[in-house]
């Protein structure tokens, strides 16, 4: 054999790409279900992120007191148990639920987890926001509600976005977890592959690559965000 | 005395045509910090260094023990090349003593300690040895009652005085000092121009970087002008304050003024 | 139906225990040698090294990028797979060097930070001392270092904490996968069993949370 054939053979025997390629449709069929279940996550979690913030930043104790006590029970329990909880726990409360995709059932468990994360990053941008910003729409006698939507929560969310997107990141990896409920995300592709043709190299290191990959993305955008808002005057304290 | 400086032959520091690039970090013209400077300092000679900001004093101040290196040039200290690349910069640095403009006082040690600490992991002295000495140079720079304050509860001037008690319990052949009073408020600026002038007048090797004009005139042996990373004109304090012969120089002074 | 779900807690109590000292055990070997690696790679990220410095970051890089479940599985399947002979591990095993590599990949970041936060005039103030760089680093940088470090670290465990749930994929008997194993015996109470559970890893984890909170509360206050 020549040496670029043995190098070849080698190649393919520590990894045969060969047999990746022949699994391209499945994992892309389990790419596509991580970045919906995750873009649904995110979309959903944001929304109720911002609902919660206000809940914990309101004075009044009948409702900050739970927020805060939803909020203190995701950061100290594992991810993979809330996830049981929502996919074991809601069919024996309402059975209709039992029919449901577990890929429904996975959106739902990363967004009740990862929306008192969004909830707290947006609520320390809300602190952030300068009270000369709040004290100049009163000026204009702009309303509570006005001021939220048009003043605060704007500067809220580009003073965040770089932990937003970190956030982000993490629920890019969150959604692995899903394969222990038997949704067919990236890495159930990857354990397909194994258990099947019992080649762990093509199974996890592509997977890894692809997590990675995505990772990657994010890091790129979130350096331009960073970039942008380093340079946008709006946000620049008056000399 | 604050020093024990036993007369050695040749010069203490010599300065060869040393020149520094900074490259800066976004791109963009490289600077010269240092042109192709040269400079020789005496034993017991006191040479106080003038010039305005980014004329590349600090800088040349800072080579002197090595915190900067150099880009070409030759620099030796008390017989070592510092700019050698097998130089033993412990060693060289143990014969020199440096005060800075922000004192950099070990924050999480006290006052005493601070000058305790290189005495005992450098110079290998015994605690009790290590705390007598340190005792003792603190007691001459004024602050013996302060020991057992951290920097942080001492006022600008205190911790000044501390940084100078730590550098000269080295025993240096050598003192720098970077703008040591700069950071200072001014009813406490006396007192360190003072106890520098006690060191230059007990036969100490000093370079100093000031603005402190007065103190130049009446301490400095001579008086060095740096300006865009070169020596545009060194003399005696009377010639470069009241006859310099460089525009650039009259120009300076003019402003000081 | 309470008296049916008590005795249901009181019957699995033992073996969830036996999970919670499982994951205790577990968790305290990742921390020990997460610890370490991640102190010696902070240390150097920490400094300005050419080559090091950023062959670290990139190594961060790799393991922020990716799952930990992914890791765990790479640990366990691939690792031994590649025919070096010491890779050949047992599940245990395997579940240990996933989780001391990723609470190293916190700890190094942890470390790195608070070194680089210790002013740049410490080190100035050392070097003109005659202080060689690990003297520099043992007496004046790392010290000072530790009061910003301390606070995070304790974070990082509460984050091992909950990962070692993820290990009961791969089979180890720590909480979740006893919490798993009892559903076997009593499968219409899931909800109860993986809300005891949950309780404790709360009971755990909600006071680390909160003395990481006053650790984080005093070290601000020293400054």
């Amino acid at each position: 054999m020549s040496n670029f054939e043995s190098f070849t053979a080698w190649l393919v025997d520590f990894y045969n790409f060969r047999i990746v390629l022949q699994y391209a449709d499945q994992i892309a069929a389990g790419l596509w279900n991580t970045l919906f279940a995750a873009g649904a996550s995110l979309v959903f979690s944001l929304i109720f992120g911002t609902l919660l913030a206000f809940a914990r930043r309101s004075g009044n104790a009948l409702i900050w007191r739970p927020a805060d006590a939803y909020i203190q029970f995701i950061r100290a329990t594992p991810l993979l148990i809330q996830i049981y909880l929502v996919y074991f726990g809601l069919p024996s409360l309402l059975p209709f639920t039992g029919r449901w995709p577990e890929l429904w059932l996975g959106i739902m468990a990363l967004t009740i987890h990862t929306t008192p994360y969004m909830a707290e990053i947006i609520r320390s941008g809300i602190n952030a926001v300068p009270k000369g910003q709040i004290e100049g729409a009163m000026a204009v006698a702009m309303s509570p509600r006005q001021r939220m939507q048009y003043v605060i929560l704007p500067q809220a969310f580009t003073n965040t976005l770089p932990a937003l997107l970190g956030q982000t990141a993490i629920l890019i990896k969150d959604t692995s977890l899903l394969s222990a409920i038997a949704v067919f995300d990236l890495l159930n592709a990857g354990l397909l592959l194994n258990s099947e043709r019992v080649r762990p190299k093509e199974g996890f290191l592509t997977v890894a690559a692809i997590y990675l990959a995505i990772y990657a993305v994010l890091v790129v955008v979130s350096r331009r965000v960073e970039l942008k808002l380093g340079g946008a005057a709006w946000n620049r304290r008056p000399a | 005395m604050l020093t024990n400086n036993a007369a050695s032959s040749g010069p203490a520091i010599v300065v060869e045509g040393v020149t520094k690039t900074f490259a800066p970090i976004g791109g963009g013209a490289r600077c010269r910090a240092l042109d192709h400077v040269s400079l020789t300092v005496a034993a017991s000679e006191v040479v106080v260094i003038i010039g305005p900001s980014g004329s590349g004093k600090s800088t040349l101040l800072r080579t002197i023990n090595a915190l900067e290196k150099v880009d070409e040039g030759r620099i030796v200290v008390a017989g070592i090349e510092a700019t050698s690349p097998k130089a033993n910069l412990q060693t060289l640095r143990m014969g020199v003593g440096m005060v800075f403009q922000h004192f950099n006082l070990f924050l999480h040690k006290t006052a005493l300690e601070n000058v305790m600490l290189p005495q005992i992991i450098v110079r290998k002295k015994s605690r009790a040895e290590a705390m007598e000495i340190s005792k003792a140079f603190l007691d001459k720079v004024g602050v013996l009652d302060r020991g057992d304050h951290y920097p942080g509860q001492l006022s600008g001037g205190q911790q000044q005085r501390v940084a100078i008690a730590r550098a000269l319990a080295m025993q240096p052949q050598v003192m720098l000092f970077d703008e040591a009073t700069s950071a200072l408020d001014p009813e406490m600026v006396g007192g360190i121009l003072d106890l520098m002038a006690e060191m230059a007048a007990d036969g100490m090797t000093m370079v100093a970087v000031t603005h402190e004009m007065r103190f130049a005139r009446s301490a400095a042996d001579r008086v060095v002008f740096m300006d865009g990373g070169t020596i545009i004109e060194q003399g005696a304090p009377e010639d470069i304050f009241d006859r310099a012969t460089n525009e650039r120089t009259r120009k300076f002074l003019s402003q000081i003024h | 139906m309470s008296t049916s779900a008590l005795q249901v807690a009181i019957s699995v109590m033992p073996a969830l225990m036996a999970g919670l000292v499982e994951t205790l055990k577990i968790s305290a070997a990742g921390i020990v040698v997460g610890s370490a690696l991640g102190l010696l790679l902070g240390v150097i990220r920490g400094q300005q090294f050419r080559y090091a410095s950023p062959a670290i970051g990139f190594y961060l890089h790799v393991l922020r990028g990716t799952p930990f479940l992914v890791q765990l599985y790479i640990a366990y399947f691939v690792l031994p797979s590649t025919g070096i002979s010491w890779l050949k591990w047992d599940s245990t095993t395997a579940a240990l060097v996933a989780l001391s590599i990723y609470t190293s990949s916190y700890v190094t970041e942890i470390v790195s930070g608070g070194i680089r936060a210790v002013p740049a005039g410490q080190w100035e103030g050392a070097m003109a001392c005659a202080m060689n760089r690990w003297q520099s680093l043992r007496y004046v940088i790392l010290p000072q270092a530790l009061k910003l470090i301390l606070p995070s670290l304790a974070g990082v465990y509460v984050n091992l904490i909950k990962a070692t749930s993820i290990v009961s994929v791969v089979g180890i008997t720590e909480l979740t996968r006893q919490g798993e194993i009892s559903i076997l015996r009593f499968p219409a109470d899931v909800l109860l069993i993986y809300g005891i559970v949950a309780a404790i890893y709360f009971s755990y984890c909600f006071p680390a949370l909160k003395a990481v909170e006053w650790l984080e509360r005093r070290a601000a206050r020293g400054s």
